[in-house]
């Protein structure tokens, strides 16, 4: 570790596309490719603005474009959202943990997206398709507001459409035009045949990561088989600052990928 | 057992239930089919049915400013109506999004038969009240509107 | 080895430090409190000087003797030289075609710390593994750790508020210096001093320093036994780590949170807290853009937010995260505490919240 992990490495913004009103997905082009694992994340660097951390969103297999599905919230990201195809900027990265798609090889998989937590499930997602028969079952849940809030509608139609996965959306509302069904994400999973040694990925609101943990928990899937994404607010992004602190972990080298039973306790306990 | 028995005993919202007390609720029940758009009930009906849904999906619905806005869908192996115990005017409508088929089961008929058998009464409200139960803090969950 | 030196023996240390190019970094009196500042030689120490510490309570007293080092812990700690409050990471100015990134220079400066106790030698130690030892390392703590040369002191003089003892840092400084004196006032003012590296031992060739005598190791022995009977609290004789994670809802929290001010005093005063944020500058034309980091606190309303507001909206979470993370997350983190018994935070504490006070609260109603 001798290079100061402080300094950003200057990236070109390749590609910007809109998906949704206040999302859009950013590329880069790394000619060396920018390995990184399924799960994990860049803090991105706007010149003069800010720092901000953003999961990686693209496929691991193809490095050579680092992708980010960015939403435009607070003050670097709206900026973010203004800035035009070859403006430079810093990246310090990739860091922190990974989904366990090694782990679950010879499993079923069972992915639980909600809103903007498809991001950073997407590169998981494209890991075990990519690498199928090493699989079993695999089944992607996503919940979002309402249909217009459909995160990668097209890839996610172009998923449902294959014969070796099983796909479901759901939407907390919707008006005329929507055929699917409407409800919390828990309500796919009524749907869903559960086995203990499922491994199951979930990434979305925290409060819809803990309602689902308790669902699976309660149909007989094991804490030791549920994979969390969490956040908390971050600085460094390399565990010197301390902001992101979830009480002995440090959400981004310990996370932001956690094993549930290393962290349900944790959820339980109010502002921790 | 005729075939309305063997249909009402294999929805999965009377799985378990014996026999006797299924036969019991036969003389309750019409197998009902809704074509896509039609209402299984409107807000301000009475509800005085509640439907087990055998096929299709049901969309409850909400008016707002004119707008239908569906709030929640219920498919196959589902119950609607579960305001059984406190006669009142629906808030909801439920209309059939597809063909549906469902089990009408009239709630008077269902309330004297509970109250002639209590085992079966008690099996009946268990199950409402679970339902319930998983309909409201789903509700709530839905409620925090998460993904703003 | 151990040899014995008197006040020029001292002196000419101090000297041979400064000759070696040395900055001498150590405790001097100004506007009634001792703080740590450059040192031009021994005259500089506060001689005579004691303090009186308590919960929310420091004052400098008279001691009617000529001891250099009668005193506790001063309100700055060596942890400014190290880990400093603010700190140039990287500049990056807009090109032709992209971003231009460049690390700040980190001159070599050679730093002497005069006077550090043992409390504060393991706090460098804590905070080496936090910032220097981990998977990512602070460049700027790891230049400036370099090229410090360590003259420790055993202490003698514990204020009111020291629990070394109770944390297992002290009196005597455990290692971690190159050389530690205890000072000795009965019987002829002389510094017992151990040697504990190689360059710690070339300095003592330069004075005049003879094997201490048996009467003298006696002395010094005597001196950090008595400093050692006279602490004035001491944590909970429990794990500490188990005993906060375990009680996590205690009421307790809630009573301290209605005394706290969240004024951030504690974490200023801290030899091991690190919290930092980094803030973003740019220059008029918006060319060239500053990434500076600066010493944060858990204690702020923003340390902790993210999209949707604070994780820790309440004074009583923030109260919380900062002494279950003090004594008790910090060992899942580092492996090691994070609290070192020198007691500032108390005395610096505006209404006297005292963590030993607090620790033995929840130990003694577990179950309340």
């Amino acid at each position: 570790m001798i290079a100061d992990p402080y300094l950003p490495q200057p990236l070109v913004l390749a590609h910007a596309i809109r998906e949704l009103p206040d999302v859009f997905t950013w590329t880069f082009e790394v000619p060396g490719g920018f390995a990184f694992k399924p799960g994990q994340f860049n803090m991105l660097y706007v010149h003069g603005v800010g720092e901000v951390p953003i999961s990686i969103s693209g496929d691991p297999a193809r490095p050579e474009r680092l992708v980010h599905t960015i939403r435009a919230v607070g003050n670097v990201t709206r900026v973010m959202d203004r800035l035009s195809v070859g403006t430079a900027l810093g990246v310090r990265g990739p860091y922190g943990s990974a989904w366990p798609v090694e782990e679950a090889r010879g499993r079923d998989v069972l992915v639980i997206a909600g809103g903007l937590g498809l991001a950073p499930l997407r590169p998981a997602i494209l890991h075990v398709l990519a690498n199928r028969a090493e699989y079993g079952r695999v089944v992607i849940l996503y919940g979002a507001r309402t249909p217009a809030d459909l995160l990668f509608r097209d890839e996610l139609e172009r998923w449902r459409g294959r014969f070796d996965l099983r796909l479901e959306a759901i939407v907390d509302r919707a008006g005329p035009g929507w055929f699917g069904p409407v409800g919390v994400v828990p309500r796919l999973l009524d749907d869903v045949p559960l086995e203990p040694d499922d491994a199951v990925f979930v990434c979305g609101p925290e409060v819809m990561m803990r309602f689902v943990a308790r669902e699976l928990e309660r149909r007989g899937v094991p804490r030791q088989a549920i994979w969390l994404s969490m956040e908390r607010s971050m600085k460094c992004g390399i565990g010197l600052c301390g902001h992101c602190q979830l009480a002995g972990s440090f959400v981004c080298k310990d996370g932001p990928v956690f094993r549930f039973d290393r962290i349900a306790p944790l959820l339980a306990v109010r502002e921790l | 057992m005729d075939d309305l028995g063997r249909i009402l005993k294999s929805h999965p919202f009377l799985a378990d239930l014996e026999s006797s007390q299924v036969g019991f609720l036969i003389g309750c029940t019409k197998n009902l089919r809704f074509r896509a758009g039609e209402y299984l009930f409107r807000e301000g009906d009475q509800e005085d049915t509640m439907f087990l849904i055998r096929q299709g999906t049901v969309a409850i619905e909400m008016v707002r400013g004119g707008e239908p806005v569906c709030v929640e869908t219920i498919g196959a192996g589902d119950v609607l109506g579960v305001s059984l115990l406190i006669p009142s005017k629906s808030h909801l409508d439920c209309r059939a999004r597809e063909t549906v088929i469902a089990l009408a089961i009239d709630n008077r008929c269902l309330h004297d038969k509970m109250d002639a058998d209590p085992r079966l009464g008690y099996a009946i409200a268990m199950r409402l009240l679970a339902r319930t139960y998983d309909r409201l803090s789903r509700a709530r969950l839905q409620n925090l509107d998460v993904y703003r | 080895m151990t040899h014995t030196i008197d006040r020029d023996g001292l002196a000419g240390l101090l000297d041979a430090l400064i000759a070696d190019g040395y900055e001498l970094l150590g405790p001097r009196v100004h506007e009634g409190a001792i703080v740590l500042d450059h040192l031009q030689g021994l005259e500089d120490l506060p001689c005579g000087v004691g303090d009186e510490q308590g919960p929310g309570h420091y004052r400098l007293r008279e001691r009617g003797d000529r001891a250099l080092f009668g005193y506790a812990a001063s309100p700055h700690t060596f942890k400014r030289e190290l880990f400093a409050p603010r700190v140039e990471l990287v500049q990056i100015r807009r090109t032709a075609n992209g971003l231009a990134v460049t690390a700040p220079p980190r001159p070599a400066r050679k730093r002497a710390f005069i006077g550090i106790r043992g409390c504060e030698i393991a706090a460098i130690g804590v905070q080496d593994r936090v910032l220097r030892d981990g998977p990512y390392a602070d460049a700027d703590y790891r230049a400036r750790r370099e090229q410090v040369f360590v003259l420790a002191v055993h202490c003698g003089s514990p204020a009111g508020t020291c629990f070394c003892v109770s944390m297992d840092t002290g009196p005597r400084a455990r290692g971690g210096f190159d050389l530690a004196l205890t000072e000795i006032l009965d019987g002829g003012h002389r510094f017992v001093i151990d040697v504990g590296s190689e360059p710690g031992r070339a300095l003592l060739e330069r004075v005049t320093a003879p094997p201490a005598t048996p009467d003298d190791l006696a002395a010094a022995e005597q001196v950090t036994e008595e400093a050692a009977r006279r602490m004035g609290r001491a944590m909970p004789p429990t794990n500490l780590r188990d005993l906060l994670m375990a009680n996590l809802e205690h009421p307790r929290w809630q009573q301290v949170a209605d005394r706290c001010l969240g004024c951030a005093n504690c974490t200023l005063a801290c030899p091991t807290c690190f919290c930092s944020n980094i803030e973003d500058t740019t220059d008029l034309s918006g060319e060239v853009s500053l990434r500076t980091r600066r010493w944060d606190s858990c204690f702020t309303s923003e340390h902790a937010y993210v999209h949707g507001g604070s994780v820790r909206p309440s004074l009583r979470a923030r109260y919380r995260q900062w002494l279950t993370h003090k004594v008790a997350t910090w060992h899942d983190q580092f492996g090691v505490s994070g609290c070192v018994g020198c007691g500032r935070c108390i005395t610096w504490c505006p209404v006297g919240i005292d963590i030993t006070e607090e620790c033995n609260a929840i130990h003694d109603t577990i179950g309340s």
